[in-house]
């Protein structure tokens, strides 16, 4: 008994031998008048008693002058009669504000029994000592009808519990854990009775009766469930109290009580509120659970108590549709640090396969994405190898994964066979977008191994040149090393050297600059006459990266246009201007650079430039080389220069490739280059020798 | 002059009326008889003349307006003046009451003072009513005591007049003398003296004096002093009888309800057991009745006739009928089978001469005849109760008492002889109302035979 | 009338304690007691189960209903006999007809609810009720009355407000309220009203009634409810005859001399006995009680009467 607040009091009745209704016959003073009184007792009557239904005990709500007030009042038998020997009945009444009410939370029990303790004499409040509000006990009293009755108070209609045959107190107690089951503040606006008339129109929104008024009201027989059809308002909230039990509901309950503020059944959006509430509750309280439980299963697995194990399965189970992905971290930590072995008993159980089966929902979701495989191998790395039961809820999970993961967990489990049905199942198109989404040289081996496999060559040209030649999952998964995978796209592309027209139509299908790796791939499978073909893509690529536009890259093309044109053709050349260091890059823009690099090549070098000043010039740049100083020496260039600008670029990306090419492939690229250019020069490839020994 | 006003006192109606007017002013006097017919004066008005305003007419007029309030001039009553001095007030004056009341007679006396004169006059004027002496005496059929009056004086005796009555003094502590006026032959007016005086028991021839009207004097008992106690006391303590009654056999009926609760019937049952205790010396049988309420709403009407639990039996017997008494339930509230068990009575009583008499004790009246405003179902048989009881007080001279718990008017009737509420019960005086007793007190009053 | 229609809703209007909740609950029981074939079953659970509630508490409690609390609605349903027809075709054979139903839509309110002065929830729902009612049964309990005499203010207040809602608009060009009205004066078996009804002459026995229970004859009613209203200790008492044909049409108006419980006859006899006709007598445990049968007097007949009038109505205007 800790809360001892204010009440205030009317009572309603008559006087013995009055030839009157019923009226407030006497109140307490201060805050609400007889009339007020009157207003709200008679507004929240019950409808007429019958002898069975008292002592009857009811809850209201009254709003006067910006002030709510709950009240309970109390009905007992009659004792005395009224003017027409009729015996009449008094109706005990206290009510406290509702400020006062939501700061403690108050059960309808405690204060009806502290209303029982009262004399209603005078006209002054009184203090009520109120027993503390009693989760627990409320739990307790909360069957399946309560929570039925909480969920359909929920679709704003009213509640009419009947065929109850139970003392008044227990039907209190009904009232109070159905009110239990909903948020505190649900009580500032919820009218209940231990028994109402039905045919009077009562404002009482939860009550047990004879039978349900005719318009509007639920009928909800006691305990027994007739299948309703509930409205998904209601059924979502039966669902949610469904999960709750014993201490939970009693966690449940109290957490309810705690939300204060009040809320209108009246209003859709605070009936909803309820709703989110309970199931903000639930995520908590089964995050919370599952931190337990999920110890206590890695403990029976190790200890190989397998039936133990199947139970905790049914636990986590229930928990697996409510687990957000904020509270995987904290179960993946608890595996990485408690999983340690299998014991070989559990290795063929179909529980331990359940369990990894629920392990992987908890910690990854329902569906396995890739990074998921990476956490996987780091979370259940204490196992050092997939065992069976692991693999085979693997496999199972694989079923909801795209074909990636599926793919990948074919390699994680080692099956083979599966990993081959897998990938002869999938079309072209599906098989590329494999490859472009994944990072993993494995996959893109065994793809292109598929592919390679496959009858249809026009189709999978087709494809690839719609995929961009995957020029960029290659490079993304491969990076440097992706060279002999880009050969090998371009071979399934084309089986055979490439004409200058396949590398033209190879860099229109590039959306940008291609990497170096590519580049050489493409002069390494390069045919005859391919040069100017690769040097107008790269050049196109580069005005399109630098946005060149106008004379510029009229310039720049008319440059490249000389390039490629036979030697013998010679333009007369500028005089040669003296030459002094490196090109100086004075302005921002690109196009400002080109500008000041031709300058300064004019400056140095009659143009149009030779094959030998080309290299020159080439040679003095800064490095790596800007692209807009490349394309400056491109401007200036004089016929048969191509070669000389292939050969450097070649040069170039050898050398960043370096480490990463074999023996064979500077050979091909070599022989590439050889084709495109002429045979006229060959590379000093001189560092062919420290390729084998990688 | 003083003979005839001495005459208008003897006789006047209402009120004599007196004005004096002589030298200093003008005073009004009323001679009035109190209920004994004692004559007394008040002084009605008085003025001075030197409060009155100076002139004739303003004396007139004031003394006019006095008159007109006091005096109507269509009194039989009459009006006397007694006119002492000259002057023009007082001539004013006189002229004023004359003009307002011709018929008043004028005196010039002197040497009087109005008051003084009245007063006098008052103490010799003859009785106006007849005095007696109160006495108590046996009645002649029964010999139950009852009060009655001895002549001393008679209206007209003048003071002075003496007389003698021989009474008996009964008490050995005295006896008080109580002297009534009667204004008629029936009915005393009133008492003029109550005194006791310490005579020894045994006959005394008293000698009364009339002192003047309204006293009487006993001159020859010494020590004679007012009583100082109620007369209603004196009255209410008259025993019912001076010596104890004869012997005659005596029966007396207890009928009593036993609706209700264990205590609500035990309650009922206490007086009468006292009264059986009481009487249990005495030549008297005892019958018990027990009656409850009628059964209403059944559809084949259920009678319960009431029961005779003893029927003339002995007191010891009586005290065992009464203790079997058990408590029923009522089945209907407010009115009972009290009709029955007179009927039942009428059938049982035989004429054999012994007294008879009924006590009826319980909460609820009988049930009426026939269906009336107050919505008790009549009796089922029909019996009507006042018939049935004026039959047995005609036939058996039943007498009848009621102790009951309800506070129905009917009670009265059901105990004509003596009724009271079940907490405040005089058992000693019920048994002598129904005149199974005499009375224990002694008597105060003088008794004559 | 179909079932479609809108119910003629039936208000009970009478002072606290002047019977309106008894008169339903004899009502079902003189609808059995009457030979008439008419039923009266409950529209829905809730009326229903009140139905049978009220009911037995008169024939099986034998003590009358509680205290009215609150509004409260009975949807009844009066089913009739089935009328039967005869078809040109087959002259010799009837074919039993529809059997005629009419709504009964009762509205029992607590009877200080017409006095209340400040609106609430309640007020405002019987107002409107009665707005929208086309029938209704006033109560005129003479013993209150000649106890209390607020009848006439009881009324006056009602009135005023449901015609203050009625007649303001064109509607009732008239300006008479549009309902039939059953005028009923209660307890009759009282003895305090039958004698009073005994002692004005206006009762005769009933030739047809073998108990020759006295009856007070149609065309008395009026006369024996305007002695009544003069009999009663409130002078106003004497203007409420003037007061209900102001306010409505004076042929929507009808009296009735009603008991619920009817009189108490004594079945050795069964023969009406002037000196003890008593039905309702002191429980003993507090309370009243029915001492005989119940035989509702002219507790039918009003109900029969507006059920009658408001279906005629309802055909004709097509409410
Ligand atoms: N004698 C008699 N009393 C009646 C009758 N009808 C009602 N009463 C009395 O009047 C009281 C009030 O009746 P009720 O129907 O509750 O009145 P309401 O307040 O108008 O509903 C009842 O308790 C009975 O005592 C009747 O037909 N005869
Ligand atoms: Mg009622």
């Amino acid at each position: 008994m800790t809360v001892l607040p204010t009440a205030h009091w009317a009572v309603l009745g008559k006087t013995p031998q009055s030839l009157d209704d019923y009226d407030v016959i006497g109140s307490s003073t201060g805050a609400l008048s007889k009339a007020e009184f009157s207003d709200w007792l008679k507004s929240f009557s019950s409808g007429t008693v019958e002898p069975k239904a008292l002592p009857r005990v009811a809850a209201s709500h009254f709003s006067r002058g910006g002030e709510s007030w709950l009240g309970l009042s109390l009905q007992t038998k009659p004792e005395s009669q009224d003017g027409f020997h009729r015996p009449y009945t008094m109706t005990w009444h206290v009510c406290l504000r509702w400020e006062q009410v939501s700061k403690t939370p108050i059960s309808y029990r405690a204060l009806y029994e502290a209303l029982q303790r009262k004399d209603f004499s005078g006209e002054s409040p009184f203090r009520l000592s109120l027993r503390d509000y009693d989760p627990p006990r409320l739990a307790g009293v909360a069957n399946a009808t309560a929570r039925r009755a909480a969920a359909l108070l929920l679709t704003g209609r009213p509640v009419c519990v009947v065929r109850a045959e139970l003392p008044m107190e227990q039907r209190l107690d009904f009232l109070d854990a159905v009110a239990a089951l909903l948020p505190y503040g649900m009580r500032s606006g919820l009218a209940v009775s231990t028994w109402t008339n039905s045919a009077s129109r009562h404002r009482i929104r939860l009550s047990f009766a004879e039978v349900a008024p005719a318009h509007g009201a639920w009928e909800l027989p006691w305990e027994r469930d007739v299948p309703h059809d509930l409205p998904p308002e209601a059924r979502l909230y039966e669902q949610e109290l469904a999960q709750y039990e014993h201490d939970g509901l009693t966690r449940l309950i109290r957490r309810l009580a705690a939300l204060g503020r009040p809320l209108d059944l009246d209003s859709e959006t605070d009936r909803a509120e309820a709703l989110m509430r309970v199931r903000e509750h639930t995520a908590i309280s089964l995050a919370s659970s599952v931190k337990q439980v999920l110890p206590e299963s890695l403990d029976s697995l190790a200890r190989a108590d397998e039936v133990r194990l199947h139970e905790l399965n049914a636990h986590l189970s229930q928990a697996l549709d409510r687990v957000t992905d904020d509270d995987r971290p904290a179960y993946r930590d608890i595996v990485k640090r408690n999983l340690t072995r299998l014991p070989d008993r559990l290795a063929g159980s179909p529980t331990t396969e359940t369990f990894f089966g629920i392990l992987l929902r908890l910690l990854y979701g329902p569906a396995l994405h890739r990074h998921d495989l990476e956490n996987l191998c780091l979370d259940l790395g204490g196992l050092r190898e997939v065992p069976r039961p692991l693999a085979r809820a693997l496999k199972a999970a694989s079923a909801r994964c795209d074909p990636l993961v599926k793919l990948l967990i074919t390699y994680l489990i080692g099956d083979a066979g599966m990993r081959q049905q897998l990938l002869s199942n999938m079309t072209v198109e599906e098989l590329l977008h494999l490859i472009g989404r994944s990072r993993d040289a494995t996959v893109l081996d065994s793809v292109l191994r598929e592919l390679g496999g496959r009858g249809d060559r026009k189709e999978v040209a087709q494809q690839l040149h719609r995929h961009r030649y995957l020029v960029k999952p290659i490079s993304a998964c491969l990076g440097d090393a992706g060279m002999e995978h880009h050969r090998s796209i371009l071979q399934l592309s084309r089986g055979r050297l490439l004409l200058p027209g396949d590398v033209k139509e190879i860099f229109e299908a590039l959306d940008e600059t291609p990497p170096q790796a590519f580049m050489l791939a493409i002069v390494a499978e390069s045919g005859r006459g391919t040069g100017a073909a690769l040097l107008s893509g790269l050049t196109a690529h580069a005005l399109r990266q630098l946005g060149l536009e106008g004379p510029i890259k009229r310039e720049i093309e008319d440059g490249l246009t000389r390039m490629t044109a036979p030697a013998l053709t010679r333009a007369l050349r500028s005089p040669r201007r003296l030459f002094g260091g490196r090109l100086p890059a004075t302005t921002s823009s690109q196009t400002g650079r080109i500008r000041t690099v031709q300058d300064s090549l004019r400056r140095h070098f009659p143009t149009p430039l030779t094959e030998s000043d080309v290299e020159a010039a080439l040679d003095r740049l800064e490095h790596p080389a800007p692209l807009a100083d490349l394309l400056a020496i491109m401007a200036e260039s004089g016929p048969g220069t191509a070669p000389t600008l292939i050969y450097w670029l070649a040069h170039r990306a050898v050398a960043q490739l370096n480490s990463r090419l074999t023996a064979e492939s500077l050979a091909d690229i070599d022989q590439g280059l050889q084709r495109m250019t002429g045979p006229r020069r060959a590379l000093p490839l001189v560092w062919r020798s420290h390729r084998g020994q990688a | 002059m003083s003979a005839s006003i001495h005459d208008l006192i003897a006789s006047f109606v209402q009120r004599l009326t007196v004005v004096e007017i002589d030298v200093a002013g003008i005073r009004f006097f009323e001679v009035r008889a109190d209920e004994i017919g004692t004559p007394y004066v008040i002084r009605r008005a008085a003025a001075k003349w030197s409060t009155l305003t100076a002139t004739g007419d303003e004396v007139a007029d004031a003394v006019g307006r006095v008159a007109r309030e006091l005096i109507s001039p269509d009194d039989p009553d009459p009006v006397v003046v007694l006119h002492t001095a000259v002057g023009p007030e007082q001539e004013a004056s006189l002229r004023a009451i004359t003009a307002w009341c011709p018929a008043a007679r004028v005196a010039h006396p002197t040497g009087v003072k109005a008051g003084d004169l009245l007063r006098d006059l008052a103490a010799q004027v003859p009785l106006r009513q007849s005095y007696d002496l109160v006495v108590a005496r046996e009645r002649a059929g029964d010999g139950r005591l009852e009060l009655a009056g001895q002549p001393l004086f008679g209206a007209g005796a003048l003071p002075g007049q003496d007389a003698h009555a021989t009474v008996t003094c009964t008490d050995p502590g005295g006896m008080l003398l109580a002297v009534s006026a009667w204004a008629g032959p029936l009915e005393p007016s009133g008492l003029v003296s109550v005194d006791h005086a310490p005579l020894p028991a045994g006959r005394h021839t008293l000698r009364a004096v009339l002192e003047r009207p309204g006293q009487v004097g006993f001159p020859g008992i010494a020590g004679l002093r007012p009583h100082t106690g109620s007369w209603a006391e004196v009255v209410a303590g008259l025993p019912v009888r001076l010596r104890p009654p004869s012997p005659r056999p005596a029966h007396l009926i207890c009928a009593i309800e036993t609706t209700g609760a264990q205590d609500e019937l035990e309650a009922r049952c206490h007086w009468p057991a006292y009264l059986i205790d009481l009487l249990a010396e005495t030549p008297t049988q005892f019958s018990i009745m027990s009656y409850g309420t009628h059964v209403f709403g059944e559809r084949h009407p259920v009678h319960v006739p009431p029961r005779v639990v003893l029927w003339a039996g002995s007191a010891a017997q009586a005290r065992v009928a009464l203790e079997s008494l058990r408590p029923a339930p009522p089945t209907y509230p407010n009115a009972a089978q009290v009709e029955d068990v007179l009927a039942e009575l009428r059938g049982l009583l035989r004429q054999d001469g012994a007294r008879t008499a009924l006590l009826t004790v319980g909460a609820r009246p009988p049930h009426p005849r026939r269906v009336g405003r107050d919505r008790v179902p009549p009796c089922p048989l029909r019996h009507d109760w006042q018939m049935l009881l004026q039959d047995l007080e005609r036939r058996h001279g039943t007498k009848c008492a009621a102790i009951c718990d309800g506070t129905s008017p009917v009670w009265e009737r059901l105990g004509s002889a003596a009724l009271y509420q079940v907490d405040a019960v005089d058992v000693e005086e019920l048994a002598a109302r129904l005149d199974l007793t005499s009375a224990g007190g002694s008597l105060t009053l003088p008794f004559v035979s | 009338m179909t079932e479609s229609e809108p119910a003629p809703d039936i208000a009970m209007w009478g002072a606290s304690g002047s019977g309106k909740t008894a008169f339903l609950a004899a009502l079902s029981i003189a609808l059995n007691k009457a030979e008439t074939n008419w039923k009266l079953v409950g529209e829905n659970q809730a009326s229903g189960a009140e139905l049978i509630k009220l009911r037995n508490r008169l024939l099986d409690d034998r003590t009358f209903p509680d205290s009215t609390e609150s509004l409260t609605y009975y949807n009844w349903l009066l089913i009739g006999p089935p009328e039967y027809h005869r078809q040109w075709w087959r002259p010799w054979r009837t074919q039993p007809g529809r059997a005629p139903r009419i709504r009964l839509d009762f509205l029992d309110p607590r009877g200080g609810l017409y006095a209340e002065s400040q609106a609430s929830v309640d007020k405002e729902a019987l107002v409107s009720s009665l707005v929208r009612s086309r029938g209704l049964i006033y109560m005129f309990d003479p013993d209150r009355e000649s106890r209390v005499g607020d009848a006439f203010k009881h009324l006056d207040s009602a009135l005023n407000e449901v015609a203050a809602q009625m007649l303001a608009g064109n509607e009732y060009a008239d300006g008479k309220l549009p309902h039939y009205i059953a005028v009923c004066i209660t307890k009759y078996d009282d003895p305090r009203v039958l004698t009073l009804a005994d002692r004005w002459g206006l009762t005769e026995p009933d030739l047809n009634d073998e108990m020759r229970i006295p009856r007070v004859a149609e065309d008395r009613a009026r006369e024996f409810f305007h002695r009544l209203c003069r009999h009663g200790r409130s002078h106003n008492a004497e203007m409420i005859v003037d007061l209900i044909e102001t306010y409505f049409h004076k042929d929507r108006v009808k009296f009735f001399v009603t008991s619920s419980v009817g009189m108490y006859i004594d079945e050795r006899h069964r023969r009406f006995d002037p000196d003890d006709f008593l039905n309702v007598i002191d429980d003993p445990h507090r309370g009243l009680m029915i001492r005989g049968p119940v035989r509702p007097i002219n507790v039918m007949e009003p109900v029969i009467w507006l059920g009658g009038m408001l279906s005629s109505r309802s055909m004709r205007s097509g409410r």
